[in-house]
């Protein structure tokens, strides 16, 4: 007995004091000038578990051992408690660098607009991210487990809905790149609105199943010293659990990877096809998939297919249907080179329909005030695009009651439009010499789409203040 | 899913698996001793009877793949339990006859029945390992580098 005492105390202290010293580093971080207030929030979350935690560790501290557990059991209970430090540094590390310093202001106010179209209630929270990726996390999700499993009540005046978005930092001036960030929001927007659910049940096929069974079955199956029998490196039933496990991972990871597309597409129009298309080709492999990403090539032809639908050839720019049948020609190729699990996933997707399933959920699901249509791209590219050629910023739009604000998709499609026809006019209403190389000029281009996407914002924020004072609200 | 996202999502739904092992090992400790069960214990054997059934679930699955919000808990959980118990038998039929014994037990003990001895010892060896590969599981998860599976890209 003493033994354990002695045990459950040094590891209890040790991870108070762990607590203690993310206490105090969170301290620190509350004092930066941050980029949202929604960081205060999820600083003052993760004080109160640490908070609450460190009183479980001094309860287990303290509280008499119960007789009925050995050492070995006492020791992996302290351990399960204070692997909560674990998840509440990993939550921390999601925010700690989205002070002001690493974050241009110019971006923040235009996507807290985009994620306040889709969730009202929704908090934004910007981070560079030191790789080529773009990516998102509902926060607020890993809070509320996080306080759940410590048994804490939610803070009341906790958001909703706090969302993490990285993008990656030496690109930050990249507007159309940006275009990528649809299919982020779609992550949330998927769970949300329930998709997955509504294109359950998939389904894949004992045969088929079968076959994989016995495929990945004969690659690691050994021989027996003696090499007359062969024989699985460990026990069937953890090869039949592996082969369920997986097949039930990776088709709803990439069923949900193509519902996000959906929604980019849904959510910004040609624009996202054109960003994802061109973010692909340049730094991903097009028959490379993953256990959580389906092959580019797959992704970008369920998305031309769409455009076909929604977004007819004629009534894109000539040069942007020039670009889209070039690549509607390279997506038309089967993936090849996909490992069985991969495989599976794909042609379980193909086979089941599962793309048009998705289609048809989403579009049930997703109110048309949401959605970038094909209407207002007729209605909105063009004016745009001639401002832009015109090297004035596309923040407005003239209409029968004078200017309205246009969209950040409105923006981004026209400057899609405006790059791929090669931005002469753009270059023409430059000064002489401002741009040598067309590496310059695009980097011109995308800031003075940025530009034009602050200068939305700030018109918006101004007609909000104006009508709120018309209503009487402070 | 970003990166990011997989890994506390990952972490997370493996402290599931050991959330529920730790409460259902006190439990059926305390049965062991004789001890009076609460209230709380008889909803964590309620709790622990959905795990084995969902076990069970996963287990068939392979006879008629469809996926669902569903199979995937019950994937999960299956995987647990293999992950867990694979050592400790030597066919899959009788991993399906120890899940069997577990759920009986558990369900006995839930009805305030006694069980029996042995089964009961086999039960918490089994959630005393779901236990401890939960927490093996989430340490592997959160030292990122070894993981390959996380290091996928996130467009």
């Amino acid at each position: 007995m003493p033994s354990i005492d002695a045990l459950r105390e040094l590891k209890t202290c040790s991870a108070r004091n762990r607590c203690q010293a993310h206490i105090k580093y969170l301290r620190g971080l509350s004092a930066r000038t941050q980029t949202s207030p929604a960081i205060q929030h999820v600083i003052k979350t993760l004080q109160f578990a640490l908070k609450k935690l460190d009183s479980n560790l001094a309860a287990l501290e303290s509280d008499p051992v119960p007789p009925f557990l050995d050492e070995d059991q006492i020791e992996a209970t302290i351990q399960f408690k204070s692997g909560l430090l674990i998840r509440i540094n990993a939550i921390i590390g999601l925010i700690d660098v989205a002070d002001i310093s690493g974050v241009p202001g110019e971006l923040v106010a235009p996507l807290r607009i985009e994620i306040r179209r889709q969730f009202p209630d929704g908090e934004l929270i910007i981070v560079p991210a030191a790789e080529l990726n773009y990516s998102i996390v509902e926060i607020t999700v890993y809070l509320k487990r996080l306080l759940a499993d410590l048994t804490c009540e939610i803070p009341t005046d906790l958001p909703p809905k706090i969302f993490r978005v990285a993008i990656p930092k030496v690109e930050f001036d990249q507007a159309l790149l940006h275009c990528i960030l649809a299919h982020e929001i779609g992550h949330p927007l998927f769970r949300e609105l329930e998709i997955e659910q509504k294109v359950s049940p998939i389904s894949v096929g004992e045969r088929r199943i079968n076959d994989l069974y016995e495929q990945l079955k004969a690659t690691v199956e050994k021989a027996k010293p003696d090499g007359t029998q062969r024989e699985l490196p460990f026990g069937e039933v953890m090869f039949k659990a592996f082969v369920t496990e997986n097949v039930n991972r990776i088709i709803p990871t990439w069923v949900e990877e193509i519902g996000s597309d959906m929604f980019g597409f849904m959510t910004f129009g040609p624009a996202y096809v054109l960003a994802f298309i061109y973010f692909c080709s340049s730094v991903f492999r097009l028959n490379s998939a993953s256990e959580s990403h389906p092959p580019p090539r797959f992704r970008i032809k369920t998305l031309l297919d769409r455009m076909e639908v929604e977004f007819p050839p004629e009534g894109l720019g000539c040069k942007t249907r020039e670009f889209l049948n070039t690549w509607r020609e390279i997506a038309r190729r089967e993936p090849i080179n996909l490992n069985p699990l991969q495989q599976i996933a794909l042609d379980t997707i193909q086979e089941q329909g599962v793309v048009d399933r998705l289609y048809n959920a989403i579009q049930q699901s997703l109110p048309d005030d949401k959605r970038y249509s094909k209407a207002r791209y007729a209605e909105e590219v063009g004016p745009l695009t001639e401002l832009i050629d015109a090297m004035i910023p596309p923040a407005e739009i003239l209409s029968d009651k004078g200017y309205k604000p246009t969209t950040i998709p409105g923006i981004l499609n026209a400057g899609w439009e405006c790059f791929l026809a090669g931005l002469d006019k753009f270059r023409e209403c430059l000064p002489e010499g401002e741009c040598n190389t067309v590496f310059e000029l695009n980097h011109k281009f995308n800031e003075f789409l940025i530009k034009s996407m602050e200068l939305n914002q700030i018109r918006r924020s101004w007609d909000s203040a104006r009508n709120d004072v018309i209503s009487g609200k402070n | 899913m970003g990166e990011p996202d997989r890994v506390l999502a990952l972490a997370t739904e493996a402290m599931r698996g050991g959330n529920l092992a730790d409460k259902v090992i006190f439990t059926l400790a305390k049965a062991a001793g004789n001890l009076k069960l609460e209230k709380q214990d008889h909803e964590v054997l309620r709790q622990a009877v959905q795990f084995l059934k969902e076990v069970k679930s996963g287990y068939d699955w392979i006879d008629e793949p469809t996926i669902s919000p569903e199979s995937k808990t019950y994937a999960f959980s299956f995987k647990t339990a293999a992950s867990s118990w694979w050592q400790m038998v030597s066919s899959p039929l009788q991993f399906v006859e120890d899940i069997n014994v577990m759920i009986k037990t558990t369900e006995d003990l839930s009805e305030d029945k006694p069980p029996n001895r042995d089964s009961l010892r086999k039960t918490r060896l089994f959630f005393d390992r779901v236990f401890r590969h939960s927490i093996d599981r989430f340490s592997t998860l959160t030292a990122r580098p070894e993981v390959p599976e996380l290091r996928d890209a996130e467009y």
